[in-house]
């Protein structure tokens, strides 16, 4: 502070006049940033009203699922919407993909607008495809389709560019994870690697206990066990990938059950079933084996140790959050949803389910996406300019105390 | 004081330099990145949202490229137009199907209009302009009793009787319950409750047009025929929701 003070003696006259003018700059500025802050709230929330879906449907309207958004097409004309979506897949990088009328592959980024898009002729030659019935994409970005109708599984670039081409006989549903695909197909379960070269198989068409009948769902657990929608059967059966069976769920169908034998069943055991047709299957971050059930229009949750049905969310409409008829799902770790393939309603909808697993930082991250992030960088700074005033006032204190005391 | 204010703060000749605050600085650079977030922010709300092309988002914007497709079509059919004036309504489109009645409404004629009609009174009382809906309520049960007595005099013409409750009765009866709506609203209950007799005619059995009966006798204040339609309802549809908790509010059980 003695630096301050002039041969004219004027030292105290101008540090009141530095003090005041440094008091009212920090005044004026901090009013203009909280007006500032105050106006991008107000235009966030407008932009937020405006850009707001209409009639977007809130939790407790739809049984404790949270509704993300829909994703009924890549356009705005009739032959832009997807058609009878069968399945879905999360992408490493969070882009969704899925078939729209079992030829049309369509990729979304993750906030619902069109990547790409990818019209298949069908037919058996190269560059057609039959009937996609399933597909996932590997950690290394290649898109896996389950081509029912041409006894193949293409591999595919982001760019559809087919990189190749495996023999599987009647492939409905595949799985890939750390280079290795599990495939279910209309008789049997296969774990290849990803070039194609068989590692192990297993199964057989029919409702014993070592057989599976169009089997329309596949899944890596956390814990690296196979499991598998045995749809026809109506149970879900977990192997290691070697192909030993670990359990059947639920274990009164261990001799299965088939949609056909309905009539032969009695009532009782038929309304105690937990699945009616189970479809599509993923693992959350709660290493929950997740699956729908295009007849119960249901997402249902299960212990993947047991078996055990642990929850169970969904009714049948045409509403978002609503299903009708659905056949597949993925799970996005880094944002905690699910994306389901809501078949009859020819849409994919985002979803979030209660117990799913997702850490601290994914919430943060949750709760950081959309147009709140805008108020959220305004309001740190403003706070880091805080800390730093409040600072500098003690280092000033402490400085100016000490010099009285010298 | 004065004198010392309007001095240059970072001095002049002989004036000491007042060290800039670095407090004031970092808020001065905290202004001009909020500045610069918020503006990268409306470019991107510009590309992403307003200049890219857009799919539909919610379950009522897909009907409506359905329904536009439908129009398209079969623009001769009232059921499609008036389905698109309901989309559009409820997503709170108003002025578009304001737009799109006027369309149908220079297209159709005949029963075909007395469906873009009723949707018509839907709008209005969405909208919340009750005299307005209970006016155009009037007219379109007036212009559909018109065009019912037209089609029986065309029968007629023809040598054939016809029983008047046999022509169109569910679009009698829609009229009826959207005049009744509509009369409900400017608590008009007498005519209400006529409109919703005269729905009975058609179908006496009709429970969720007793039921609305029944609510327009508890708010006129008839609890006694309320009651009755209500249990009259009931007798019809056992398990119908809205008339067994009607008659619990008006202490029946």
């Amino acid at each position: 502070m003695s630096e301050n003070i002039n041969p004219q003696g004027e030292y105290r006259t101008e540090t009141v006049i530095e003090v005041v003018d440094t008091s009212r700059q920090r005044r004026v500025l901090s009013i203009a940033l909280i007006v500032l802050l105050i106006l991008i709230a107000a235009v966030g929330y407008y932009a937020l009203q405006f850009t707001k879906a209409p009639g977007a449907p809130s939790a407790g309207d739809i049984g404790g699922i949270e509704w993300v958004r829909s994703i009924y097409g890549w356009g705005e004309s009739p032959n832009q919407l997807l058609g009878a979506v069968v399945d879905v897949a999360v992408a490493p990088d969070g882009s969704i993909w899925t078939v729209s009328n079992k030829t049309t592959v369509v990729a979304f980024n993750p906030d619902g607008t069109t990547k790409n898009v990818f019209a298949f002729e069908r037919g058996g030659k190269e560059g057609q495809v039959g009937s996609i019935e399933g597909l996932d994409v590997g950690d290394d970005g290649l898109i896996y389709l389950a081509d029912f109708g041409n006894d193949q599984i293409h591999v595919m670039d982001a760019s559809g560019r087919f990189v190749r081409h495996i023999k599987v006989q009647r492939p409905s549903e595949v799985a890939v994870r750390d280079g290795r695909i599990a495939v279910a197909a209309i008789a049997g379960i296969g774990v290849l690697d990803t070039q194609g070269n068989l590692i192990s198989q297993w199964g057989s068409r029919g409702a014993g206990k070592d057989q599976v009948d169009i089997p329309h769902g596949i899944a890596w657990g956390a814990d690296g066990n196979v499991y598998v929608s045995d749809s026809q059967n109506r149970r879900i059966k977990a192997y290691t990938p070697e192909g030993r069976l670990i359990y059947i769920q639920p274990a009164a169908l261990e001799e299965g059950t088939r949609i056909g034998d309905f009539r032969e069943t009695s009532k009782e055991s038929t309304s105690t079933l937990p699945y009616q047709l189970p479809a599509g299957m993923t693992v959350d971050a709660a290493g929950r084996v997740v699956l729908v059930d295009p007849f119960e229009f249901a997402i249902i949750a299960q212990d993947p140790k047991t078996g055990n049905v642990t929850g169970r969310w969904g009714e049948f409409g045409r509403q978002d959050g609503m299903f009708a008829y659905p056949t597949g799902i993925s799970y996005d770790q880094v944002r905690d949803y699910y994306v389901v393939a809501d078949t009859a309603n020819n849409r994919l909808q985002v979803v979030r389910l209660p117990g799913s697993g997702g850490n601290v930082l994914t919430t943060l991250r949750r709760n950081l996406t959309g147009p709140i992030w805008i108020c959220a960088i305004p309001l740190i700074l403003l706070l880091l300019a805080l800390v730093i005033a409040v600072i500098r006032r003690r280092n000033k204190r402490r400085s100016g105390s000490s010099g009285v005391d010298r | 004081m004065s004198d010392h204010s309007s001095a240059p703060i970072d001095g002049g000749p002989g004036m000491p330099e007042i060290p800039s605050d670095p407090v004031a600085r970092f808020m001065k650079f905290a202004i001009g990145a909020v500045i610069v977030v918020a503006l990268t922010a409306v470019l991107y709300f510009v590309i992403a949202v307003v200049l890219s092309p857009s799919a539909p988002r919610t379950a009522l914007e897909a009907q409506l490229v359905t329904i536009q497709e439908a129009v398209r079509q079969t623009p001769q059919s009232g059921l499609a137009w008036a389905d698109y004036v309901r989309t559009l309504t409820g997503l709170g489109d108003y002025a578009g199907a304001h737009t799109q009645l006027d369309n149908a409404r220079s297209i159709l004629k005949g029963d075909e209009l007395v469906y873009v009609d009723i949707a018509g009174v839907d709008l209005l009382l969405t909208e919340k302009k009750y005299p307005e809906a209970y006016k155009a309520a009037q007219k379109l049960s007036k212009d559909s009793d018109t065009q019912r007595e037209k089609a029986i005099e065309a029968v007629a013409d023809k040598g054939v009787t016809m029983n008047p409750k046999l022509v169109a009765p569910d679009l009698a009866i829609q009229v009826r319950i959207t005049r009744a709506r509509a009369a409900a609203n400017v608590k008009q209950w007498d005519d209400a409750i006529a409109a919703l007799t005269s729905a009975l005619e058609f179908d006496a059995n009709a429970a969720d047009v007793l039921y609305l009966r029944g609510e327009a006798y508890f708010a006129k204040g008839d609890k006694a025929n309320a009651v009755t339609d209500f249990k009259k309802a009931l007798k019809f549809a056992p398990d119908y929701e809205p008339a067994k908790k009607a008659l619990e509010k008006a202490g029946e059980k």
